[in-house]
């Protein structure tokens, strides 16, 4: 054993998962470290930085960056162990789901003897709207997560079922896809069980369940929390990353709005809470107005249904164990923390007597719990009073002393207590568990909550005995065809502002030591060029806005023209064209790739428009140069020989408006299907009548050219900007009055 | 016993040119608790693409209805036949129950599910909802509790709650929250009936938000009050607004934890128009009770 580890094992945490590991994962953990050398000097500093700067290569940078570190260190779990534990959660889960069916059923385990009817009708995430409502499919919980650590006896225990919108999907991919890339020996030397074929799975399960409408992914969109794990998610499961405003309900079905033909969606996952999910029901001010009614007639499917939150009350865990023995007849075998619900008066007494080494949890979803330990004399009094004006809605939780896993500060090895979210999803056979999860360790206090705020991710791996084997690799999903409008438009704008920031940045040098008065320096300080940083900022934006349509390769490239912009410096001339260039040919054919052309060509247009009007008769033949295009021929065109009719109208040149229109409107066709564009066809004619005059290229150039670029104009506005209907209130009358 | 026909128009104005509008209505009486339903119709104006009806949560009937653009009106008309054969609550044929021994009764209910005089599943859940804060239903004040006299039955604690509020209150048209009717003596007709829900859930009773139409010639239908659970004696229905229990001149729409639950429309436009405004009528018109219906 290595000298950090000799220092780990001597500091002696009791309750270790390397420490107390036997066998085959003893043998997989000193794997892991042994080839991870960590006791090289500096290595784990290194390891820390290149965990870092792959997360930022990756997306997770700027907005989206995570709020808390990726430790390098996996969680290692043995095989049979794991085994063990999934069968006991996929069980706690089937029990979850017929829990779910009940309480917006028939209501049978509600009552004296089960389960009391405070803690449902009690519990924010219990949704009225939603009674009645059934699910044609297997299950309500298409997928569902439980926050478990290891208790000081060595049993697996669960601290708090997530069943409202799943999170950390995503985020644990990428997790898998760091760490493997950063401590790729060490991953190589164990068999580590993959995550792929669980969202492979949980893909199908989705498909078949809305067959033959198609599965689709509802996100609060890029300026959300979840932005980031919901696109991530979106693009393991192959699924369309949908807004409110992307979906519209028509006869009690959900349509998806697509610049093509709109598809009907069949299951809409959501990565909302159901309560944002229709204004109409619900929430006001977010979601699809009618849509709780089109899943009571049956016209789409929510997943997970539509209330599920209810499951997330801590005081339903004091029930479980007798629920469990009720429907299915069995002991519950992931038991849970030790909880008591305040809404018993003997419960409450016990809670209120012991505040101070309890955790305090209120029935709210997304509550992560009061350490009693750490409050302060006056706040235990007032905590104990609040939970007497409303007993109901709290809960007391015995803190579990969760087993330690060695997590590395950057230059020693720490025993952090560690809780792990394992995922599970449904299918026709039950519940299937990811091989692995998110793991969090957190500061040593004692007990763990759920999952907080504060702590470190960690990967986990689930490794089975015997030599490393080959495994296959993910099945590729089916590429999406589905193209919501407002996705378009963020990659048409992306394909405007990249090209618009390489024309301009040719400008720019073209005008370095250019002479004052010369065609590129009047370019370059006209005010309707707009700025580099401008074009950068948009890029980003709209790039993060079509996460989940982008391949993963362009991402270390807008890192690097985020640290331009932060650091007010102009991006350098590599970035632009390189984002360009991964863009051309790493998009996929369905349109996508089209919608960033038609941008470059539309900002084509307009540029070369622009730099004519401010052009003298001599600057037009320098615009061709500028243009990159010194060659062309410029003999037998219509409208004479002159430069502004080639530049114009020329079919022959590259760099004519003409051809840039052509451009765009071919492959808006791609993107479109045949949508009928009658400003497109307003600026040919009037470029075309410009250009078949012998005048052209007199004084009054700008003039003439003015109706052509107020146009186009407008053509940016309709086609970049999405505008889609938007949902709004009836006025609430008081009634009566 | 009364027979009205009740005539309830809610109707939006605005320039909505495309989209579709989303409405949830309820203008459908219920039936039975000593009122009769006879018929129930729904005109909608213009013609919906889809309505359908259903019972919500405490089983009021519900329809649906998506009305396509373009329109400048949007009009509901809902005309309904009641027969209401209902007698004002009787304190001398119910149980007599210090409003204290009530309270003890829901705290049980709500601990343990089970109540004293077999309620079903359906009555423990309604009267633990009845029990639970809700949105527009805030805990009252330690002064406001201090209204409700110790050791006085309820039905006699009801009635005189009730009494002091059609006096001490002053009528307002619009809504000032239930809070401030109580602190400042003026509020509507839905500020009296959730200061009622208000003191009674404070107290530690089950109470109900009621939308309903009173009959009163000359004036508009509109109305709701309070209903609270006794122990063996089911909802008694107060009406702080004329300061009584509810008689044969009370049509009940339907009921829920406060007047969010129980709006005759809730709307939402998925469109690009213009703002809407919306009124309300109802008219009550004493009939003849139809053939064959008396009883």
């Amino acid at each position: 054993m290595s000298s950090l580890l000799d220092r780990y094992a001597a500091h002696g945490p009791g309750h270790d998962e390397m420490l107390q590991a036997a066998g085959a994962t003893r043998t997989a953990w000193q794997r892991v470290t042994g080839h991870a050398g960590i006791d090289a000097p500096g290595q784990l500093a290194r390891y820390r930085r290149a965990v870092d700067a792959a997360r930022r290569s990756r997306g997770l940078a700027g907005p989206d960056a995570p709020p808390w570190p990726l430790d390098p260190l996996p969680v290692v779990i043995g095989a049979p162990e794991w085994d063990a534990l999934a069968a006991a959660a996929a069980q706690r889960l089937e029990l979850l789901d017929a829990l779910l069916a009940d309480l917006y059923g028939p209501r049978r385990l509600l009552g004296p003897g089960s389960l009391p009817p405070e803690i449902v009708i009690g519990s924010p995430g219990f949704l009225r709207e939603a009674d009645g409502i059934t699910q044609p499919g297997h299950h309500r919980l298409a997928v569902a997560g439980i926050d478990v650590a290891r208790n000081a006896d060595g049993s697996w225990v669960a601290l708090t079922d997530r069943t409202d919108a799943v999170r950390g999907l995503g985020h644990a991919m990428e997790n898998r896809r760091i760490i493997a890339e950063v401590l790729a020996p060490s991953y190589r030397a164990v068999r580590v069980r993959r995550l792929g074929p669980f969202f492979h799975e949980l893909h199908t399960s989705l498909q078949e369940a809305g067959a033959p409408h198609r599965p689709a992914l509802l996100t609060a969109g890029p300026g959300s929390p979840a932005a980031f794990d919901d696109a991530a998610l979106a693009g393991l499961l192959g699924l369309p990353l949908v807004q409110d405003e992307d979906l519209e309900v028509q006869d009690n079905q959900l349509w998806l709005a697509s610049v093509r033909e709109r598809t009907r969606v069949g299951v809409l996952l959501r990565g909302v809470p159901a309560r944002d999910c229709d204004p109409l029901e619900l929430r006001p001010g977010r979601g699809v107005p009618g849509l709780v009614h089109a899943a009571r007639r049956g016209g789409v499917q929510v997943a997970n249904s539509l209330g599920s939150a209810v499951l997330e009350n801590p005081a339903l865990l004091t029930y479980l164990p007798r629920l469990c023995r009720e429907v299915r007849g069995e002991e519950l075998q992931l038991t849970s923390a030790a909880t008591y619900w305040c809404g018993d008066r003997a419960m409450c007494s016990h809670v209120i007597a012991n505040i101070g080494r309890l955790v305090i949890k209120s029935a709210r979803p997304g509550h992560g719990g009061i350490k009693g330990w750490e409050l302060s004399i006056d706040q235990r009094a007032e905590l104990s009073a609040r939970i007497a004006a409303q007993p109901w809605a709290w809960s007391g939780q015995e803190p579990v002393r969760a087993s330690t896993t060695p997590t590395t500060d950057g230059t020693t090895l720490t025993a952090a207590p560690t809780v792990l979210r394992i995922f599970g999803a449904a299918s026709q056979t039950g519940f299937h568990l990811m091989p692995g999860g998110l793991g969090r360790v957190l500061p040593d206090d004692g007990g763990a909550t759920a999952l907080p705020r504060e702590g470190t991710a960690k990967d986990v791996w689930v490794v089975a005995p015997g030599p490393t084997e080959d495994t296959p690799p993910d099945v590729a999903l089916p590429a999406r065809s589905v193209l919501p409008p407002r996705t378009a438009a963020n990659l048409l704008q992306l394909g405007w502002h990249l090209e618009h920031a390489a024309r301009t940045l040719r400008i720019q040098q073209a005008a370095d030591g250019a002479a004052p008065g010369s065609l590129p320096a009047r370019l370059a300080s006209t005010e309707e060029l707009g700025t580099l940083t401008e074009d950068a900022r948009q890029i980003l934006t709209h790039a993060r806005a079509a996460r989940s349509e982008l391949p993963a390769e362009i991402w270390p490239v807008v890192f690097r023209l985020e640290q331009a912009i932060a650091a007010a410096t102009v991006p350098t001339a590599a970035t632009l064209p390189a984002l360009a260039e991964l863009l051309a040919h790493r998009l996929p054919h369905n349109g996508r790739r089209a919608a960033v052309a038609a941008g470059g060509e539309l900002a084509r247009a307009e540029h070369t428009l622009l730099a004519m009007s401010l052009a003298t008769e001599q600057g037009l033949a320098q615009l061709l140069t500028l243009l990159d295009a010194p060659d062309t021929p410029t003999a037998g065109l219509p409208g004479a020989d002159h430069p502004a009719a080639t530049l114009l109208w020329s079919e022959t040149s590259p760099v004519s408006v003409r051809r840039h229109l052509a451009g765009l409107r071919a492959h808006l066709a791609t993107v479109s299907g045949d949508q009928a564009l009658p400003l497109l066809d307003d600026v040919d004619d009037l470029l075309e009548e410009l250009a078949a005059r012998h005048e052209v290229g007199l004084s009054n150039l700008a003039e003439e050219l003015t109706p052509g670029r107020w146009r186009l104009a407008e053509l940016r506005r309709s086609l970049l900007s999405h505008v889609p209907l938007r949902a709004a209130g009836l006025p609430e009358e008081e009634w009566p009055t | 016993m009364s027979t009205y026909l009740i005539e309830h128009r809610s109707s939006h104005r605005g320039q909505v040119a495309r989209g579709t509008t989303y409405l949830r209505a309820l203008l459908t009486p219920r039936d039975g608790g000593g009122q009769r339903l006879h018929d129930a119709e729904l005109h909608v104006s213009p013609d919906p693409a889809e309505t359908s009806v259903y019972r919500d949560f405490d089983g009021n009937r519900i329809t649906h209805v998506d009305v396509p653009a373009p329109y400048e009106e949007l009009e509901l008309r809902a005309r309904s036949t009641v027969t209401v054969t209902r007698r004002a609550a009787d304190p001398a044929h119910l149980p007599v129950l210090a409003w204290e021994q009530v309270v003890a009764a829901v705290r049980q209910i709500r601990a343990t599910g089970r109540g004293e005089h077999g309620e079903g599943m359906a009555a423990v859940i309604a009267i633990v909802e009845g029990a639970h804060p809700s949105a527009l239903v805030p805990a009252p004040s330690d002064d406001a509790l201090r209204l409700l006299p110790p050791g006085t039955p309820l039905v006699a604690l009801l009635a005189g709650l009730a009494e002091q509020m059609s006096t001490a209150i002053r009528r307002s048209p619009t809504s000032v929250g239930a809070d401030r009717a109580l602190r400042e003596g003026v509020g509507s007709i839905q500020d009296l009936a959730h200061l009622m829900c208000s003191l009674a859930r404070g107290a530690g009773l089950s109470a109900r938000y009621v939308a309903g139409y009173r009959y009163e010639p000359g004036v508009d239908g509109a109305h709701a009050w309070a209903a609270v659970w006794l122990p063996g004696g089911g909802w008694l229905h107060i009406d702080p607004a004329s300061g009584a229990f509810i008689d044969d001149r009370y049509v009940v729409l339907g009921w829920g934890r406060d007047a969010v639950d129980v709006s005759p429309v809730r709307g939402v436009q998925l469109t690009a128009g213009g703002p809407v405004t919306r009124t309300d009528h109802v008219t009550l018109t004493p009939v003849s009770a139809p053939a064959g219906s008396a009883g």
